[in-house]
């Protein structure tokens, strides 16, 4: 037998699982109510360690229970819970922004381990020809910024606008270490002109207008780089 | 697939050991979850692809929502056959249950109320679903905690859905176990009523007895002893199949797992006292 297109569910039958489904939304008593809950709550600590612990005591759980209660979510996938939670978070719950930040910054660190993106060892070698090199970035790179230094323990409870940025690059290396890199204002230049190109010649780099520095200076910065994985550094074929 | 394979679900737990050994000869298949795994990368997906080729994999779907009331995912569908070209996985099994309203995805598996009028419906969107990942899709029992009124048997419901749409069956064994003692059901005379020939697969899994006596599918203790009584009842009626342990919560070492099922499966087989130790 073949399929037809879609047909309608029977009306008793949309009645009777959308009662179902609103039941368990609105947390009315039921096994099920409790086990969604609970499977919100724990992918609500698993995935976001720190924003968890940095809530009010009995904070998760009401999210936990908005979350279930208020969205509907679109994903199928489950790894993909922890995204709608952020977009959840943004678009339903009173949070502050420091907790926003550190929410969206735990959902790129997840993100990030599993971009599908494939990444490629470093090449750099004493034999680079750098006139013939290409650089671009590490494909599961991320460039963050937040009001606060995100690496520290203790975020700040609310924020008066007078702080600065910190900007990070987060990535995957070639052996799948999540890395969160501070990024100084030379980094982010130069780092913002690869991702805005794709790929830039090693000489372009250097003739670049946003920063000043050497031939050797920029050549020592995409040496360190590509050790450090944030780069990626090939020749013209 | 030999009908006596042994199989555990893939667990993150279990990657590290079962990538750095040997292909074992104590299980035959691992079974995955669609769901975690695809469109991934990083060390879980080079895990995977080591076990890919050490094992024969089933794809075990918690996501399809055959029993909801709004239109087919079509793009997750096609994804997840993609997802199974690339592994060349044959054989997709999922549950015949919901996890969707129209608001959106719920992730848990809800009761779709057994009705003959709901039949129709529902093998109408099997065949889609097998028309997309060009393969027969296998259907578990789930075990339920809500019961709508009037409702036809269960093994008549997947017996007459399985018959109409061309499904398999993935029997759990457990399910049936836990929806017996909580509905008081007949658990033998519901697996009886079951068409041997649609059956692909058993489950079997641990469960919870909580205060009030009832009992909670939680994948999270050992096969209890009632299960393998029950499962040397299916064994016995319908056959050996490739029998599938499930544990997701309190994951025991690889070793352990490995043992418990080969135990499992011989107590089924032989109809020999089980002893469960929790």
């Amino acid at each position: 037998m073949r399929a037809q297109s879609e047909a309608h569910a029977p009306s008793r039958m949309v009645s009777e699982t959308d009662e179902l489904c609103q039941k368990i939304r609105r947390r009315k008593p039921s096994i099920y109510s409790e086990l969604l809950r609970e499977n919100i709550l724990e992918v609500l600590k698993c995935s976001f360690p720190r924003f968890g612990t940095a809530l009010a005591p009995g904070k998760l759980d009401e999210i936990a229970s908005h979350f279930l209660s208020r969205h509907g979510a679109k994903r199928p996938q489950f790894h993909h819970i922890a995204t709608e939670i952020v977009e959840f978070a943004h678009r339903g719950h009173e949070l502050s922004k420091p907790l926003i930040c550190l929410l969206e910054y735990e959902w790129i660190l997840l993100s990030t381990e599993i971009d599908s993106a494939r990444i490629q060892a470093p090449q750099l070698s004493g034999n680079t020809n750098w006139d013939t090199s290409k650089i671009s970035l590490n494909p599961t790179a991320e460039i963050v910024a937040t009001p606060f230094d995100i690496t520290l323990v203790d975020i700040p409870v609310e924020l008066d606008g007078t702080e600065q940025n910190y900007v990070y690059a987060v990535y995957r290396t070639v052996k799948h270490t999540v890395v969160t890199r501070s990024l100084s204002y030379v980094d982010y230049c130069l780092i913002d002109l690869i991702r805005r190109e794709g790929e830039v010649a090693f000489n372009a780099l250097v003739s670049a207008p946003p920063v000043q520095l050497t031939t050797d200076a920029i050549r020592q910065w995409v040496i360190e780089q590509s050790q450090n994985g944030l780069v990626i550094c090939g020749t013209e074929c | 697939m030999k009908e006596n394979a042994l199989g555990i679900g893939l667990r993150s737990e279990l990657l590290e050991a079962l990538c750095i050994q040997p292909a074992r000869e104590d299980i035959d298949f691992l079974e995955i979850a669609p769901e975690n795994w695809m469109g991934i990368g990083g060390r879980k997906r080079d895990q995977l692809d080591i076990l890919a080729d050490k094992y024969p994999l089933i794809a075990h779907g918690l996501s399809l929502s055959i029993a909801d009331t709004v239109p087919l995912n079509v793009g997750f569908i096609r994804d997840v056959c993609s997802f199974l070209n690339d592994y060349g996985i044959s054989i997709y099994s999922d549950h015949l249950s919901m996890c969707r309203d129209s608001s959106g995805y719920l992730y848990d598996l809800l009761p779709v109320p057994r009705r003959k009028e709901n039949i129709e419906y529902l093998t109408g969107r099997i065949c889609q679903v097998q028309d997309i990942v060009g393969r027969q899709l296998v259907l578990e029992n789930i075990s339920y905690y809500h019961r709508y009124e009037d409702q036809m048997p269960e093994a008549e419901f997947l017996a007459a859905i399985a018959e109409q749409s061309g499904c398999g069956l993935l029997l759990d064994i457990n399910n049936v176990y836990v929806n017996s003692r909580n509905h008081l059901e007949d658990a033998v005379a519901m697996v009886r009523c079951l068409p041997s020939n649609a059956i692909v697969y058993y489950h079997v899994a641990g469960h919870l007895e909580l205060e009030d006596g009832s009992l909670l599918d939680t994948h999270g203790t050992k096969v209890g002893e009632e299960v393998v009584r029950l499962g040397h009842e299916v064994w016995g009626w319908h056959g050996p199949r490739p029998l599938l342990l499930e544990r997701d919560n309190q994951v025991p070492s690889l070793d352990e797992l490995i043992r418990e099922v080969g135990d499992v499966q011989k107590s089924i087989a032989a109809g020999d006292r089980y002893a469960c130790s929790i």
